[in-house]
């Protein structure tokens, strides 16, 4: 193999042979389905013009979403639910010194109904399975096999003493590094609205002082009801009732801050991330993670038996990815640290695109280019 | 038709706020324009400065001419530039920053959201609507691109730009929009229509300054009138 389209085809009939139904999937989309699923964000990676008709367009800027869309409006034809694919995907550069790509990727999609909710991850042992015998096919020897778990990290946060709404905005924001830290920070100066603050903003917005003890409601419905634009009386109210109920002190804020960055610096091969993590649960005295520590626990030992490649767990890790919500994992080069596979379960994406959350999906895409310069290079 | 070649060509703001704050500064530091036609006052030069030809035009036009390089040197404003020229930092240099044409882009809403005094607020109360209607927030905006990236930065992703040309604050409450931002000088505009900043709302701080395109061709000559002119204008 020494071109892309080589790989391309080799992985495209790889993946055939092992059960996965090749897609052959448009270059061009309707934006739409990309904000919708990605958010406003990504519009500063695509490709994107305005055709005859009006409608915004795209070349695609990933192919799992049009994967999981094909699948989707083609279920009767994917029996087993396993699809593959290989080809191009564009994505504009964020700086000028930056270069704008066309990556090739191969990928595959798992996409099943899960009722029980409670992932014995059979699924993505098969994924990580075939993602190792992917780079043996290719012939690439010196790899390292990463992985991280959202689920874990989703457990560890719902055991800490924190307002349920600052939970959820920091499993949200996990994936955005730098705004994963401010927040953070943020915690660390105390949340909420204390005594203070609760006048203080009433003041601003009323003008008036005598009715800080009023009920919330009451005060809003005594004005112009046109003014609260499109959101209702109650949704304000109960908001604002939430945030001067849940109050975190920046003293708390500081131990949670200390905590979750110690969480997320245990790392290590995973014959030993149990060992860490029980040190870790003792010395900061971390309750009701029990069933993160039993879900940690069963997937070291069956990791183990995968592969005969070191594997490394790191808490931290997923911390700058997007999309995936459970187990993630990535397959790098040991010669230049360059990233060769990553995947994960990413039921949330999967979801957006749907009616009814009632699939679930696993996948990873190879970097083909990363391939033609390990396979080059040798 | 002049022959234009070894001239520096500078775009100046030909109507509107900016051409009188402009005109006020000419005159405070005595420095005379001539227009070169007859009817049209959209070529001039300045007394004394030879090599220097000026044009006038809109500052959204002098804005274009920047980015494409086909003016040395224009007049236009922070918020414009930021905008409307992609990678700007790239393509024109900040030479001189005036002291008018003052104006804040700002994140405004409506000011009975007594739960919504921050970014972060109002990150959670999008991602609440996106959840419950699985429609995003709109934000009306005539500077979408400024509005993309500080929204972006702030970990804000459930909603949509809506481009707005006019009367951006009354979007809110026709329901073409959630919330707005737009720019103020003063503030009493978004207030008399019943909004309000955000604490951590400042998307930038405009004024109008003196830019340099990195585009067009420079040298020595050409250098050295712009650093004179610069001068008068200190």
């Amino acid at each position: 193999m020494n071109s892309i389209q080589d790989i391309n085809i080799f992985l495209k009939n790889l993946f055939a042979e092992n059960n996965f139904q090749y897609v052959d999937l448009p270059l061009v989309y309707n934006s739409e389905v990309f904000y919708e699923t990605s958010g406003e964000d990504i519009r500063r990676r695509m490709f994107s013009f305005t055709n005859n008709s009006g409608d915004e367009m795209c070349l695609r800027p990933d192919l799992t979403i049009p994967t999981c869309k094909h699948f989707l409006e083609n279920i009767n034809r994917f029996e087993n639910g396993q699809l593959c694919y290989s080809g191009p995907v564009f994505r504009s550069s964020l700086t000028s010194t930056e270069q704008s790509l066309e990556l090739n990727q191969s990928g595959i999609e798992i996409i099943y109904k899960d009722s029980s909710k409670i992932s014995n991850c059979e699924k993505e042992f098969q994924a990580i399975n075939l993602a190792i015998e992917t780079i043996n096919q290719i012939g690439i020897n010196d790899f390292s096999i990463r992985i991280s778990s959202i689920s874990l990290f989703n457990l560890f946060i719902n055991s800490l003493d924190l307002p349920q709404r600052w939970k959820q905005r920091l499993l949200r924001h996990f994936y955005r590094r730098d705004y994963f830290d401010k927040l953070l920070n943020r915690i660390s100066d105390g949340v909420g609205y204390d005594k203070e603050r609760k006048s203080n903003i009433i003041r601003d917005v009323f003008g008036d002082d005598k009715i800080v003890n009023e009920e919330i409601k009451d005060i809003l419905l005594n004005e112009d009801q046109l003014k609260t634009g499109s959101r209702t009386i109650d949704e304000i109210a109960s908001r604002f009732n939430l945030k001067s109920e849940s109050v975190v002190s920046s003293k708390q804020g500081k131990e949670i801050q200390k905590v979750i960055n110690e969480f997320l610096s245990l790392n290590g091969p995973i014959q030993k991330i149990d060992d860490q993590m029980n040190k870790f649960i003792n010395d900061f005295d971390i309750q009701r993670f029990d069933v993160g520590q039993e879900m940690l626990n069963q997937l070291s030992s069956n990791l183990i038996k995968i592969s005969a490649k070191p594997i490394y767990f790191d808490c931290d890790f997923g911390h700058s990815i997007e999309f995936y919500d459970g187990i993630i994992f990535e397959i790098t080069n040991d010669l230049n640290s360059d990233v060769l596979i990553s995947g994960g379960r990413y039921d949330k994406l999967l979801n957006a695109l749907e009616d009814k959350d009632q699939f679930s999906a696993v996948g990873f895409a190879t970097n083909n280019n990363n391939i033609l310069k390990a396979l080059t290079n040798v | 038709m002049f022959d234009n070649k070894d001239k520096i060509k500078i775009a100046l703001p030909s109507k509107g706020r900016l051409r009188k704050d402009l005109d006020a500064l000419f005159v405070s530091k005595n420095i005379k324009i001539s227009n070169q036609t007859e009817d049209r006052n959209y070529l001039a030069t300045i007394d004394g400065l030879d090599n220097l030809l000026i044009y006038f035009l809109s500052a959204k036009e002098i804005t274009g001419r920047l980015d494409e390089g086909s003016i040395h040197l224009g007049l236009t404003c922070d918020d414009l530039v930021q905008e409307k020229i992609r990678n700007f930092d790239v393509k024109v240099d900040k030479l001189l920053q005036l002291d008018f044409g003052k104006a804040d882009l700002v994140v405004a809403i409506p000011n009975l959201w007594i739960d919504v005094i921050s970014m972060a607020d109002l990150e959670e109360v999008s991602n609440f609507q996106r959840m419950k209607t699985s429609k995003r927030i709109r934000v009306a905006t005539k500077y979408p691109n400024l509005t993309n990236s500080f929204f972006s930065n702030r970990g804000v992703v459930d909603y949509r730009t809506v481009e707005s040309h006019g009367s951006t604050e009354s979007a809110p409450f026709n329901g073409f929009a959630d919330i707005i931002t737009d720019i103020t000088s003063t503030g009493q505009t978004l207030k008399a229509n019943n909004l309000r900043v955000l604490d951590d709302g400042l998307i930038l701080q405009s004024s109008a300054a003196i830019f340099k395109s990195k585009i067009v061709d420079w040298n020595e000559d050409l250098e050295e009138i712009s650093r004179v002119l610069i001068n008068l204008l200190k």
